[in-house]
């Protein structure tokens, strides 16, 4: 299970199969779509608590431990929780130890996670099932919201990119 | 720059575990062939570089050196992975993640000293 450098791609094959209601967000969702990005941590938006107990449990079965829990935001409330090898044994800690954030964002400015649902990317899998990365659009408005350089320079790459990223990923929408 | 192709490819077989013979054996090539194109000067065609990538579990373009810096973020690599399956995409973020990190932590330890 843990692979190699195969994990991400295993704990997204397990989400398809639990049909779950999340996005992969970051720069997974960015390599997804070509993106030539480095990264080792899965970040995923969810709503409910029922996907985020879904994930967590997930993550859980890999091995990951919960290490950090956290709300914040009083308008647009937003939810950390991320699970991680466990850093108290150090074989699991590991020299690349694996992440998953299970991010809460219900809204914030220009962004809400209905829309976002209603015109998600599926990315069939081979093996069958689905996982769901946001619109492009959708994808830009999460990483202004940080807007770090390496945002910056993810958000020029996505615009540059749009066009042919919006032919090849049409979406649930089309 | 087939030096670098030629390193990086050592490396990954090292840190796979795999050996030569390995190699050979997953691209249907001689042990005496790959030993070659590990070794000497040595011009690859595309087939080769595309053999030893699968071999590897990794994509093409990771063998490829990034002008001989570090991998930053989308620097130095091609401006976008088209043709490759998405898992082969997640592959090669995930080993890219892990050669920054593993680059991070020398430079922390190389600034600590």
């Amino acid at each position: 299970m843990t692979g190699e450098g195969l994990f991400s791609f295993e704990f997204l094959r397990a989400m398809a199969e639990k049909e779950v209601e999340a996005l992969l967000i970051g720069r997974q969702a960015m390599a997804v779509y070509g993106a030539p990005t480095a990264t080792n941590d899965l970040d995923v938006l969810v709503v409910s608590k029922k996907a985020e107990r879904i994930l967590g449990e997930l993550a859980e079965s890999f091995g990951l431990v919960k290490v950090l829990e956290e709300e914040r935001g009083m308008v647009w409330k937003r939810r950390q929780v991320r699970y991680t090898d466990d850093p108290e044994i150090p074989s699991a800690a590991g020299v690349w130890p694996r992440v998953v954030d299970i991010l809460t964002i219900p809204r914030m400015r220009g962004f809400a996670f209905e829309t976002a649902w209603r015109r998600r990317v599926p990315i069939k899998l081979e093996t069958g099932g689905a996982f769901f990365v946001p619109h492009i659009d959708d994808l830009i408005v999460l990483k202004r919201r940080r807007n770090s350089d390496r945002d910056k320079e993810d958000i020029a790459w996505l615009k540059r990119h749009r066009r042919e990223i919006v032919e090849e990923f049409p979406g649930v929408g089309g | 720059m087939m030096r670098s192709v030629q390193k990086k490819v050592r490396s990954l077989l090292e840190e796979r575990g795999m050996s030569v013979a390995d190699l050979a054996a997953r691209t249907g090539r001689s042990y005496s062939d790959v030993r070659r194109s590990l070794t000497e000067p040595h011009c690859w065609r595309l087939d080769r570089l595309f053999d030893y990538a699968e071999a590897l579990e990794t994509a093409p373009a990771f063998l490829l050196p990034a002008g001989g810096e570090a991998v930053k973020g989308l620097s130095g690599m091609p401006d976008r992975m088209t043709g490759f399956p998405i898992e082969e995409r997640l592959r090669s973020a995930a080993l890219s993640g892990r050669l920054v990190a593993a680059l991070n932590r020398i430079g922390r330890r190389n600034r600590r000293r």
